[in-house]
């Protein structure tokens, strides 16, 4: 597969992230339907936000996990 | 039946199309590479012409159509409705945009992609439409599972859970304050201005540590996966 990189890989993770408005993800979403190398790196992004997720939440470095563990370390 | 398919059945004059012949279309395409979709295509197509061969009824501007877009409108439609009755969504997305264009109703041939955007948005948003509406009368329905099907299997589930086993090793590798910026971006979705501003960082520092993350990531995947082929067959399995 040719690769592409019309659309830079930090606005194809504000998409992902679903920070852009449908008002400005136009000509994203055009460029999505047609180019089969920047659905793939959606995917790969998509994927690499998920798990990322799951292992920080697994972590415990989310706010309320830091608060709760601050508290321990206080007591 | 779905109401584009009322409006493909009773689609008599100029817009009407056989829906069979987009079925044999979308058969004989099945098998066409992603790799023949890619943007050097986008500049090489001639709108004008493309448009005009569907508008008379030509079925190779029909096949043109559906090679151009068929993957992107299955991978939209897919990403936000899920698997369950895909074929169908995609073929009434194709023969709304067939019948728009036999009507005549694109009056600029360059704006093709952003047309079948528009119909695309308004497939998806009448589904989920339909779906809350169905809701309503079914008060026992998931909508979740209705909107979009994406209950994974057994083998998903592991190569996810081994995918963030992969994850964990990386971000126990971090400093705890790169950890923290990832954990305010990915987790609590704050702005790259917010962190850069709040943690006294600058915009490539930002970058460097978030390419960083996800090419270790991508190294710790690769090793793991060498030591255990398994693991290979598996991840492969579920990405594909």
């Amino acid at each position: 597969m040719n690769t592409c990189f019309r659309f830079p890989g930090d606005e194809l993770e504000r998409y992902a992230m679903g920070k852009v408005s449908h008002l400005d993800c136009g000509p994203l979403e055009e460029h999505l339907i047609l180019c089969a190398a920047c659905r793939k790196r959606l995917m790969q992004m998509e994927e690499f936000i998920l798990v990322i997720r799951a292992a920080l939440t697994e972590l415990g470095t989310h706010p309320e996990a830091r608060i709760s563990a601050r508290s321990a370390f206080a007591v | 039946m779905l109401a584009t398919r009322g409006i493909f059945a009773s689609g008599a004059g100029e817009g009407a199309i056989d829906p069979q012949s987009i079925d044999s279309v979308a058969q004989s395409l099945a098998d066409i590479g992603d790799s023949q979709t890619t943007e050097a295509v986008s500049h090489q197509v001639n709108w004008q012409d493309l448009v005009e061969r569907i508008h008379k009824g030509d079925e190779s501007g029909m096949e043109e159509l559906y090679r151009l877009f068929g993957r992107g409108i299955r991978y939209y439609l897919c990403r936000q409705l899920g698997h369950q009755e895909l074929d169908d969504k995609v073929h009434d997305t194709f023969v709304i945009v067939v019948q728009a264009i036999r009507r005549g109703e694109l009056r600029e041939p360059d704006r093709l992609m952003g047309f079948v955007r528009t119909v695309v948005r308004r497939q998806v948003a009448a589904y989920i439409d339909e779906a809350v509406h169905s809701r309503r009368d079914e008060l026992n329905l998931d909508l979740g599972v209705r909107i979009a099907d994406r209950r994974s299997d057994p083998e998903q589930t592991a190569a996810f859970r081994q995918k963030v086993e992969f994850m964990l090793e990386v971000l126990r590798s971090l400093s705890e304050r790169d950890r923290e910026i990832l954990t305010r971006f990915y987790l609590d979705e704050q702005s790259q201005e917010t962190i850069c501003g709040e943690m006294d960082l600058s915009e490539t520092q930002f970058r460097l540590l978030k390419s960083r993350a996800k090419a270790r990531f991508g190294e710790v995947g690769k090793r793991r996966l060498q030591k255990n082929p398994l693991i290979a067959v598996s991840l492969r399995t579920s990405s594909g």
